[in-house]
Protein backbone atom coordinates (compact mmCIF):
# COMPACT_ATOMS: atom_id res chain seq x y z
CA UNK A 1 0.00 0.00 0.00
CA UNK A 2 1.32 3.41 -1.00
CA UNK A 3 0.37 6.58 0.87
CA UNK A 4 0.54 10.12 -0.39
CA UNK A 5 0.25 12.49 2.54
CA UNK A 6 -0.82 15.98 1.54
CA UNK A 7 -1.37 17.51 4.94
CA UNK A 8 0.78 20.33 6.34
CA UNK A 9 1.17 21.82 2.86
CA UNK A 10 3.83 19.35 1.75
CA UNK A 11 3.64 16.06 -0.08
CA UNK A 12 5.14 12.98 1.54
CA UNK A 13 5.00 9.57 -0.07
CA UNK A 14 5.54 6.31 1.76
CA UNK A 15 5.29 2.57 1.06
CA UNK A 16 5.78 0.56 -2.12
CA UNK A 17 8.77 0.27 -4.41
CA UNK A 18 10.36 3.62 -5.43
CA UNK A 19 9.19 3.30 -9.07
CA UNK A 20 5.65 2.36 -8.06
CA UNK A 21 5.50 5.13 -5.47
CA UNK A 22 6.64 7.70 -8.03
CA UNK A 23 4.11 6.48 -10.56
CA UNK A 24 1.38 6.47 -7.91
CA UNK A 25 2.10 10.06 -6.90
CA UNK A 26 2.16 11.30 -10.51
CA UNK A 27 -1.06 9.49 -11.34
CA UNK A 28 -2.91 10.77 -8.29
CA UNK A 29 -1.83 14.38 -8.91
CA UNK A 30 -2.74 14.26 -12.61
CA UNK A 31 -6.11 12.60 -12.10
CA UNK A 32 -7.11 14.67 -9.07
CA UNK A 33 -6.37 17.90 -10.98
CA UNK A 34 -8.86 17.00 -13.72
CA UNK A 35 -11.23 15.31 -11.26
CA UNK A 36 -11.67 18.59 -9.39
CA UNK A 37 -12.65 20.32 -12.66
CA UNK A 38 -15.06 17.47 -13.42
CA UNK A 39 -16.53 17.62 -9.90
CA UNK A 40 -17.18 21.35 -10.33
CA UNK A 41 -18.90 20.70 -13.68
CA UNK A 42 -21.03 17.92 -12.22
CA UNK A 43 -22.00 19.92 -9.15
CA UNK A 44 -20.19 17.50 -6.87
CA UNK A 45 -17.60 18.22 -4.21
CA UNK A 46 -14.65 15.89 -4.52
CA UNK A 47 -13.14 12.71 -5.85
CA UNK A 48 -13.40 9.84 -3.40
CA UNK A 49 -11.81 7.01 -5.35
CA UNK A 50 -10.07 6.56 -8.70
CA UNK A 51 -9.02 3.55 -10.76
CA UNK A 52 -6.92 4.23 -13.85
CA UNK A 53 -6.19 1.37 -16.21
CA UNK A 54 -3.82 1.19 -19.17
CA UNK A 55 -2.17 -1.70 -20.99
CA UNK A 56 0.47 -1.94 -18.28
CA UNK A 57 -1.92 -2.37 -15.36
CA UNK A 58 -4.03 -0.48 -12.84
CA UNK A 59 -3.42 2.40 -10.46
CA UNK A 60 -6.04 2.69 -7.75
CA UNK A 61 -6.34 5.27 -5.00
CA UNK A 62 -8.77 6.40 -2.36
CA UNK A 63 -9.08 9.63 -0.42
CA UNK A 64 -8.10 9.42 3.24
CA UNK A 65 -8.03 11.92 6.09
CA UNK A 66 -4.39 12.72 5.31
CA UNK A 67 -4.35 12.52 1.50
CA UNK A 68 -4.50 9.43 -0.69
CA UNK A 69 -3.69 5.77 -0.34
CA UNK A 70 -3.71 2.99 -2.90
CA UNK A 71 -1.58 0.78 -5.09
CA UNK A 72 -0.06 0.26 -8.51
CA UNK A 73 -0.60 -3.19 -9.96
CA UNK A 74 0.31 -4.99 -13.16
CA UNK A 75 -2.73 -7.25 -12.74
CA UNK A 76 -6.10 -6.31 -14.11
CA UNK A 77 -8.76 -6.80 -11.46
CA UNK A 78 -12.47 -6.02 -11.55
CA UNK A 79 -13.61 -2.60 -10.38
CA UNK A 80 -15.58 -4.29 -7.61
CA UNK A 81 -12.48 -6.14 -6.35
CA UNK A 82 -10.33 -3.00 -6.41
CA UNK A 83 -12.96 -0.98 -4.55
CA UNK A 84 -13.31 -3.71 -1.91
CA UNK A 85 -9.54 -3.81 -1.40
CA UNK A 86 -9.27 -0.03 -1.08
CA UNK A 87 -12.18 0.20 1.32
CA UNK A 88 -10.72 -2.49 3.57
CA UNK A 89 -7.33 -0.81 3.74
CA UNK B 1 -22.26 -1.51 -39.07
CA UNK B 2 -23.41 2.05 -39.58
CA UNK B 3 -23.25 5.22 -37.52
CA UNK B 4 -26.93 4.72 -36.73
CA UNK B 5 -26.23 1.33 -35.17
CA UNK B 6 -23.40 2.89 -33.16
CA UNK B 7 -25.70 5.65 -31.87
CA UNK B 8 -28.39 3.10 -31.01
CA UNK B 9 -25.85 0.93 -29.18
CA UNK B 10 -24.51 3.92 -27.22
CA UNK B 11 -28.03 5.01 -26.32
CA UNK B 12 -28.96 1.49 -25.23
CA UNK B 13 -26.23 1.58 -22.55
CA UNK B 14 -28.53 3.96 -20.71
CA UNK B 15 -30.98 1.09 -20.26
CA UNK B 16 -28.54 -0.61 -17.89
CA UNK B 17 -29.45 0.02 -14.27
CA UNK B 18 -27.75 3.05 -12.74
CA UNK B 19 -26.55 4.60 -16.01
CA UNK B 20 -27.68 8.24 -15.86
CA UNK B 21 -25.88 9.58 -18.92
CA UNK B 22 -23.77 8.66 -21.93
CA UNK B 23 -21.45 10.68 -24.19
CA UNK B 24 -19.49 9.17 -27.08
CA UNK B 25 -17.01 11.39 -28.87
CA UNK B 26 -13.90 11.40 -31.00
CA UNK B 27 -11.89 14.60 -30.89
CA UNK B 28 -14.45 17.35 -31.45
CA UNK B 29 -16.92 15.03 -33.11
CA UNK B 30 -19.72 14.20 -30.65
CA UNK B 31 -21.27 10.96 -31.89
CA UNK B 32 -23.87 10.63 -29.16
CA UNK B 33 -24.71 12.73 -26.10
CA UNK B 34 -27.45 12.20 -23.58
CA UNK B 35 -26.76 13.64 -20.15
CA UNK B 36 -29.18 14.60 -17.36
CA UNK B 37 -28.12 18.25 -17.51
CA UNK B 38 -27.74 21.10 -19.99
CA UNK B 39 -25.82 20.80 -23.28
CA UNK B 40 -23.39 23.49 -22.08
CA UNK B 41 -22.50 21.52 -18.98
CA UNK B 42 -22.18 18.32 -21.02
CA UNK B 43 -19.82 20.15 -23.39
CA UNK B 44 -17.70 21.33 -20.42
CA UNK B 45 -17.54 17.76 -19.16
CA UNK B 46 -16.52 16.49 -22.58
CA UNK B 47 -13.89 19.20 -22.93
CA UNK B 48 -12.26 18.40 -19.57
CA UNK B 49 -12.21 14.64 -20.23
CA UNK B 50 -10.83 15.29 -23.71
CA UNK B 51 -7.95 17.36 -22.22
CA UNK B 52 -7.25 14.65 -19.67
CA UNK B 53 -7.18 11.86 -22.27
CA UNK B 54 -5.05 14.00 -24.62
CA UNK B 55 -2.51 14.39 -21.81
CA UNK B 56 -2.13 10.63 -21.58
CA UNK B 57 -1.92 10.41 -25.38
CA UNK B 58 0.91 12.95 -25.46
CA UNK B 59 3.03 10.73 -23.23
CA UNK B 60 2.03 7.71 -25.36
CA UNK B 61 0.16 5.90 -22.66
CA UNK B 62 -2.42 3.48 -24.04
CA UNK B 63 -5.29 4.12 -21.65
CA UNK B 64 -8.18 1.69 -21.43
CA UNK B 65 -10.42 2.89 -18.66
CA UNK B 66 -10.72 5.61 -16.02
CA UNK B 67 -13.10 5.18 -13.09
CA UNK B 68 -13.74 8.27 -10.97
CA UNK B 69 -15.99 7.93 -7.96
CA UNK B 70 -17.14 11.29 -6.60
CA UNK B 71 -19.21 12.03 -3.52
CA UNK B 72 -22.37 12.30 -5.64
CA UNK B 73 -21.85 9.90 -8.54
CA UNK B 74 -19.32 8.14 -10.72
CA UNK B 75 -17.77 8.81 -14.11
CA UNK B 76 -16.60 5.82 -16.10
CA UNK B 77 -14.47 6.63 -19.16
CA UNK B 78 -13.70 3.94 -21.74
CA UNK B 79 -10.96 4.82 -24.23
CA UNK B 80 -10.19 3.16 -27.53
CA UNK B 81 -7.64 4.87 -29.74
CA UNK B 82 -9.07 8.39 -30.34
CA UNK B 83 -12.62 7.50 -29.30
CA UNK B 84 -13.93 8.12 -25.80
CA UNK B 85 -17.10 6.80 -24.20
CA UNK B 86 -18.16 8.55 -20.98
CA UNK B 87 -20.80 7.12 -18.66
CA UNK B 88 -22.32 8.87 -15.66
CA UNK B 89 -23.28 6.27 -13.07
CA UNK B 90 -25.38 6.35 -9.92
CA UNK B 91 -24.73 4.17 -6.86
CA UNK B 92 -27.17 1.58 -8.24
CA UNK B 93 -24.98 0.75 -11.23
CA UNK B 94 -22.98 -2.46 -11.47
CA UNK B 95 -19.77 -0.77 -12.61
CA UNK B 96 -18.17 -3.94 -13.92
CA UNK B 97 -21.24 -4.80 -15.97
CA UNK B 98 -21.42 -1.29 -17.44
CA UNK B 99 -17.66 -1.26 -18.14
CA UNK B 100 -17.88 -4.62 -19.86
CA UNK B 101 -20.87 -3.59 -21.98
CA UNK B 102 -19.21 -0.31 -22.93
CA UNK B 103 -15.95 -2.05 -23.86
CA UNK B 104 -17.85 -4.56 -25.98
CA UNK B 105 -19.57 -1.67 -27.76
CA UNK B 106 -16.25 0.03 -28.52
CA UNK B 107 -14.67 -3.22 -29.71
CA UNK B 108 -17.63 -4.18 -31.89
CA UNK B 109 -17.62 -0.74 -33.54
CA UNK B 110 -13.83 -0.31 -33.68
CA UNK B 111 -13.67 -0.16 -37.48
CA UNK B 112 -16.48 2.37 -37.73
CA UNK B 113 -15.00 4.50 -34.92
CA UNK B 114 -11.62 4.49 -36.66
CA UNK B 115 -13.28 5.87 -39.82
CA UNK B 116 -15.06 8.72 -38.02
CA UNK B 117 -13.73 12.24 -38.32
CA UNK B 118 -12.24 14.01 -35.28
CA UNK B 119 -13.80 17.30 -36.42
CA UNK B 120 -17.24 18.67 -35.66
CA UNK B 121 -17.95 19.24 -39.32
CA UNK B 122 -18.03 15.58 -40.18
CA UNK B 123 -19.29 14.79 -43.65
CA UNK B 124 -22.40 12.60 -43.85
CA UNK B 125 -21.52 8.93 -43.66
CA UNK B 126 -21.98 6.94 -46.83
CA UNK B 127 -22.96 3.32 -47.01
CA UNK B 128 -21.32 0.80 -49.31
CA UNK B 129 -23.89 1.52 -52.03
CA UNK B 130 -22.92 5.20 -52.01
CA UNK B 131 -26.15 6.42 -50.44
CA UNK B 132 -25.71 8.96 -47.67
CA UNK B 133 -26.66 7.66 -44.30
CA UNK B 134 -29.20 9.54 -42.23
CA UNK B 135 -27.72 10.20 -38.79
CA UNK B 136 -30.55 10.22 -36.31
CA UNK B 137 -30.33 12.55 -33.34
CA UNK B 138 -33.97 12.77 -32.29
CA UNK B 139 -34.49 11.22 -28.83
CA UNK B 140 -37.82 9.73 -29.98
CA UNK B 141 -36.18 8.04 -32.94
CA UNK B 142 -33.32 6.82 -30.77
CA UNK B 143 -35.84 5.33 -28.39
CA UNK B 144 -37.50 3.49 -31.29
CA UNK B 145 -34.11 2.24 -32.45
CA UNK B 146 -33.29 1.09 -28.91
CA UNK B 147 -36.42 -0.96 -28.73
CA UNK B 148 -35.48 -2.72 -31.94
CA UNK B 149 -31.82 -3.12 -31.03
CA UNK B 150 -30.50 -6.43 -29.77
CA UNK B 151 -29.46 -6.42 -26.13
CA UNK B 152 -25.76 -5.60 -25.82
CA UNK B 153 -25.12 -7.76 -22.77
CA UNK B 154 -26.66 -10.72 -20.95
CA UNK B 155 -27.75 -10.80 -17.32
CA UNK B 156 -24.45 -12.12 -15.91
CA UNK B 157 -24.38 -9.17 -13.49
CA UNK B 158 -27.61 -10.37 -11.84
CA UNK B 159 -26.50 -14.01 -11.90
CA UNK B 160 -23.19 -13.05 -10.32
CA UNK B 161 -25.06 -11.36 -7.48
CA UNK B 162 -27.17 -14.51 -7.00
CA UNK B 163 -24.00 -16.64 -6.79
CA UNK B 164 -22.42 -14.16 -4.36
CA UNK B 165 -25.55 -14.37 -2.19
CA UNK B 166 -25.58 -18.17 -2.17
CA UNK B 167 -21.85 -18.73 -1.68
CA UNK B 168 -21.71 -15.87 0.83
CA UNK B 169 -23.28 -18.31 3.30
CA UNK B 170 -20.26 -20.60 3.22
CA UNK B 171 -17.30 -18.33 2.38
CA UNK B 172 -16.14 -14.71 2.36
CA UNK B 173 -16.82 -12.27 -0.49
CA UNK B 174 -13.20 -12.17 -1.62
CA UNK B 175 -13.14 -15.98 -1.76
CA UNK B 176 -16.35 -15.97 -3.81
CA UNK B 177 -14.85 -13.46 -6.21
CA UNK B 178 -11.63 -15.47 -6.55
CA UNK B 179 -13.60 -18.67 -7.09
CA UNK B 180 -15.60 -17.04 -9.90
CA UNK B 181 -12.42 -15.71 -11.52
CA UNK B 182 -10.80 -19.17 -11.27
CA UNK B 183 -13.86 -20.88 -12.76
CA UNK B 184 -13.84 -18.46 -15.69
CA UNK B 185 -10.14 -19.02 -16.22
CA UNK B 186 -10.66 -22.81 -16.19
CA UNK B 187 -13.49 -22.45 -18.69
CA UNK B 188 -11.42 -19.99 -20.77
CA UNK B 189 -14.21 -17.44 -20.53
CA UNK B 190 -12.83 -14.02 -21.39
CA UNK B 191 -16.01 -12.00 -21.04
CA UNK B 192 -18.95 -13.55 -19.16
CA UNK B 193 -21.28 -10.79 -20.35
CA UNK B 194 -21.13 -12.18 -23.88
CA UNK B 195 -22.32 -15.69 -23.01
CA UNK B 196 -25.76 -16.89 -24.02
CA UNK B 197 -28.35 -17.89 -21.40
CA UNK B 198 -27.37 -21.61 -21.44
CA UNK B 199 -23.69 -20.77 -21.03
CA UNK B 200 -24.43 -18.33 -18.16
CA UNK B 201 -26.39 -21.09 -16.38
CA UNK B 202 -23.55 -23.57 -16.99
CA UNK B 203 -21.00 -21.11 -15.61
CA UNK B 204 -23.10 -20.48 -12.49
CA UNK B 205 -23.38 -24.23 -11.84
CA UNK B 206 -19.66 -24.81 -12.38
CA UNK B 207 -18.82 -22.13 -9.78
CA UNK B 208 -20.99 -23.89 -7.17
CA UNK B 209 -19.53 -27.26 -8.26
CA UNK B 210 -16.26 -26.23 -6.61
CA UNK B 211 -17.79 -26.68 -3.15
CA UNK B 212 -16.12 -29.90 -1.87
CA UNK B 213 -18.78 -30.99 0.64
CA UNK B 214 -21.32 -33.07 -1.33
CA UNK B 215 -24.43 -32.37 0.73
CA UNK B 216 -23.66 -28.66 1.02
CA UNK B 217 -23.00 -28.49 -2.71
CA UNK B 218 -26.36 -30.16 -3.50
CA UNK B 219 -28.14 -27.76 -1.17
CA UNK B 220 -26.51 -24.71 -2.81
CA UNK B 221 -27.19 -26.03 -6.32
CA UNK B 222 -30.88 -26.48 -5.46
CA UNK B 223 -30.96 -22.91 -4.23
CA UNK B 224 -29.22 -21.73 -7.40
CA UNK B 225 -31.67 -23.61 -9.64
CA UNK B 226 -34.59 -22.06 -7.81
CA UNK B 227 -33.23 -18.52 -8.18
CA UNK B 228 -32.29 -19.00 -11.83
CA UNK B 229 -35.81 -20.21 -12.52
CA UNK B 230 -37.18 -17.04 -10.95
CA UNK B 231 -35.00 -15.12 -13.40
CA UNK B 232 -36.37 -17.24 -16.28
CA UNK B 233 -32.87 -18.45 -17.03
Amino acid sequence: MIKLDTTSGREAISGGEPDSAQRFASEVKYVSYYAQKLADTLGMRQLMLGIVEDREGQTAFRASSTGWHGAVSSNRRSLWQVRETLQRS
Amino acid sequence: MTQNSLIAAAASLQRLEGVAGVVLFKGRNTVHKQMPFSDGRAMDLQETISQMVDGYRQVRRKMRQIYLEFDGGTLLVIIQEDSVLVLLLTARADSDLVASAATVLMTDHATLLAQLSRDTTATPAKTSDGIEELVVTSPVRIQEMNEKAEPVVNNWGQVRKVIEGILGKVMGRAQVSNLMDRTMEEGQIGDPYRLNATQVRKLAVSVIDHIPNTSKRRQLLTELESQLEEMNL
